[in-house]
């Protein structure tokens, strides 16, 4: 039997419900991550991905719907066993999710470990750590607005990763990065996968979502398609990917 | 989180200086006041004086209390400004597994920590101050030997410690109430909005439905316009009906000139502006020619009347008619008429709070002129309640900017100069400010009248206390304007 990390059934999420704006971002959907699993969630703008994830990352409350952590439903877990999971086994990564301005690179990173209250030695050995495998371990020192947009990224994906996650959400991680950054920052996140972590992806790039090992594509709030990639290259799981994408741009002429 | 929360409060010295200086501010006035309005001796000589003066009003204690009110009114501004720029560490927080309990730690720590140090010189100074105002007290009541009491301390500390549990509430209230997506995409704030049941009532009626979708028989508003809306049947034809068969009737010439006559849009500010102004008018023409003091009192809560419809819905109706008259011919006067409209809409309780406490104290100050001693209380209270008012504004203006950087980025993205933006800011902060400033000093304008129509020696203190209240705001004003230009500015540069 398959050992999932997250497990969420009957999703849906409805805003301003029981007013005349009531909207149906999520439609009842099913979701499960195994352990070890690299999942891609792509769809149009305004698809429902971000709700999604909101929801899979307990940053927001589904209208419908449970969620299970390592088997055992979100409303079994109290407030602080929450916020644990979200510090110590969950990453998450969102550009929107900005450095603080205030607090220098290294400081920024170190956030989810100083929340954990780890030992100042503890912390630094594990900033430097994850700062070399991004490649920044030389602007720690500086604050957000010294840094190019680029080194801000994989600060924040370091920020994402520091805790040693069992698991990481990206919301479109390589949204500002030009390609040679894109394929660093999402080799780092194939191989943080092959060590066990788990990493749901959320991009409208087929590229991007050509790293992952199963893809959820998503139309109108609803799983329309599931894809994944088996034995199938890289390259043929792309060429794939970009079909299940121009199947919805053919419905359009 | 104690650890974190000292550090962040060192790093963003700005936003904690604001905070420092206004709980400064608030504990200076009110340990001052406090001491004056339980000094024994000042509160004997005044009501031996305005016993003698057939009047049994303790004005030192009342004042003590608007004043101490007003600096309240202050702080829970400034706090609020606080919380709205550390949003973003908010969201880090909570995301990266902090509890609520542990964000209200953060702040509360920042909190307790710029209280204990605004208190020190804020009682320091209070207390040295309180040397040269009794010196002046004293000069003017003839009294002397003043003895601060442990009851003034005592009053400022638990008040302070009261202002202190509200900070705590307002600050659990508001993490806990926190949706951190709502921080990340800031959109579907609206969440929790209740429908409106009135708005649902009237649609119900018009389809012949009550509020829960029942039918019902008789539609009590059912003149034409509703059956109209309720028949999904009747469609606008271009081709049919009297006024087509009309208009193929005319020649050439009349059917060209009917075409080219291009459709105005009626633009016109409501029948309850107009009965709320004229309240105001009315009232405004009274006051002066009032006979006694209650119809005077008549006349007064009559403008008052006007003056509060007005500022709920005749500031914003004059800034939507102004708006839609000079829609796409003005690339300045929509942003800035918006912007001015979504403030003053949330500044309404400020603004009529200080139209009415600024007149109320004018007229205090000008009845008790002919009696030094309640006239300088009055004065003093007039003073302090102008300066205190109008940095609440100057606050308020401030969280305004805070939200508004996102726009002013995009609107910096899609084409306007940087030169551009600060004229909008400019008009914006010159247009709110005056909108401050003409209500009340109309009221107290007509105040005045009534006093220099029997006595014109009170033309000077009319205009020295209106030009006072000018000054502050303009002081006030240009702070404000500075910072929300400064916040813009720095947003837009991020963004390059």
């Amino acid at each position: 039997m398959a050992e999932y990390v997250l497990e969420a059934s009957n999703l849906s999420r409805i805003y301003n419900k029981d007013t005349e704006n009531a909207f149906e971002a999520l439609h009842p959907t099913e979701v499960q991550i195994e352990k070890g699993d690299f999942v891609a969630i792509m769809g149009p703008s305004g698809a429902g991905k971000t709700t999604l994830v909101m929801i899979l990352s307990l940053l927001d409350k589904p209208t419908t719907g449970r969620i299970k952590l390592d088997g055992r439903p979100t409303y079994d877990y109290s407030e602080k066993e929450l916020a644990n999971y979200r510090n110590e086994s969950l990453g998450f990564i969102s550009m929107d999710l900005i450095l603080w301005p205030n607090l220098t690179i290294e400081e920024n990173i170190a956030l989810p470990m100083t929340i954990a209250k780890k030992n100042k030695a503890e912390i630094k050995a594990r900033v430097l750590e994850v700062a070399k495998l991004c490649g920044i371990e030389q602007i720690l020192k500086k604050k957000p607005d010294k840094c190019s947009g680029g080194q801000r990224q994989r600060a924040i994906v370091c920020r994402g990763i520091v805790s040693n996650p069992k698991f990481i959400v990206a919301d479109e991680p390589t949204g500002n990065l030009d390609s040679k950054n894109s394929h660093e920052v999402l080799g780092l996140f194939q191989q943080l996968n092959q060590q066990g972590t788990g990493v749901l992806l959320v991009t409208h790039d087929c590229q991007v979502a050509s790293y992952s090992t199963k893809t959820i594509y998503i139309e109108d709030g609803k799983i329309s398609k599931v894809l994944e990639r088996k034995d199938r290259s890289q390259q043929e799981y792309y060429e794939e990917l970009v079909e299940l994408t121009s199947d919805n741009i053919e419905e359009l002429f | 989180m104690i650890r974190l929360g000292l550090k962040m409060m060192w790093r963003d010295k700005k936003s904690s200086l604001f905070y420092l200086l206004a709980m400064f501010i608030g504990i200076l006035v009110t340990f001052t006041f406090t001491t004056i309005a339980t000094d024994r001796t000042v509160t004997n000589t005044l009501s031996e004086l305005i016993s003698g003066a057939n009047s049994r009003v303790p004005m030192n204690e009342y004042l003590a209390l608007i004043v101490v009110s007003f600096c309240c009114i202050l702080v829970f501004y400034v706090n609020n400004y606080f919380i709205l720029s550390k949003q973003d560490e908010i969201a880090g927080l909570l995301t990266y597994g902090a509890t609520t309990y542990k964000v209200v730690i953060y702040f509360l720590t920042q909190t307790a920590f710029l209280f204990f140090i605004a208190s020190i010189p804020a009682f320091i100074l209070g207390y040295v101050s309180l040397d040269f105002i009794y010196q002046w007290i004293d000069s003017i009541l003839g009294t002397s030997n003043h003895t601060l009491t442990f009851q003034s301390f005592a009053f400022t500390i638990i008040l302070c410690m009261t202002i202190y549990m509200y900070l705590i509430l307002y600050i659990v209230l508001h993490v806990s109430k926190l949706e951190v997506k709502d921080i990340l995409y800031g959109e579907r704030k609206s969440e929790n909005t209740k429908p409106n049941k009135f708005l649902l009532m009237i649609q119900g009626l018009l389809k012949g439905e009550d509020e829960k979708g029942n039918k019902v028989n008789r539609n009590p508003f059912d003149f034409e316009m509703a059956d109209s809306l309720k028949d999904k049947n009747l469609v606008y034809r271009p081709d049919q009906g009297p006024q087509f068969e009309e208009f193929m009737k005319l020649n050439e010439a009349e059917k060209a000139a009917r075409e080219k006559k291009p459709k105005e849009k009626k633009v016109s500010l409501g029948s309850s502006i107009k009965i709320y102004s004229a309240l105001f008018i009315a009232g405004v023409v009274l006051i002066p020619f009032m006979k006694s003091d209650n119809s005077m009192m008549l006349a007064f809560i009559l403008a008052f009347v006007g003056i509060y419809g007005l500022v709920r819905r005749g500031i914003l109706a004059l800034i939507k008619y102004l708006k839609e008259k000079n829609m796409y011919t003005d690339r300045f006067s929509m942003v800035y008429l918006s912007n001015l409209k979504n403030t003053i809409n949330r500044s309404k309780i400020i603004m009529i709070l200080l139209i009415l406490s600024v007149s109320v104290v004018f007229f205090l100050c000008l009845k008790y002129r002919n009696n030094v001693h309640e006239m300088v209380i009055c004065v003093i209270g007039y003073l302090v309640t102008v300066i205190l008012l109008s940095v609440c504004i100057m606050f308020f203006e401030l969280i305004e900017s805070k939200q508004r950087a996102l726009v002013y980025s995009n609107m910096w993205k899609v084409g306007y100069t940087r030169k551009e933006l600060v004229t909008i800011m400019r008009k914006e902060m010159i247009l709110y400010y005056a909108s401050f400033f003409v209500l009340p000093t109309i009221l107290c304008a007509a105040l005045s009248l009534r006093f220099i129509l029997i006595d014109t020696t009170y033309i000077s203190m009319c205009i020295g206390l209106i030009l006072y209240y000018l000054a502050v705001l303009v002081v006030t004003g240009c702070i404000a304007y500075v910072i929300y230009r400064q916040t813009i500015l720095s947003a837009i540069v991020e963004e390059r």
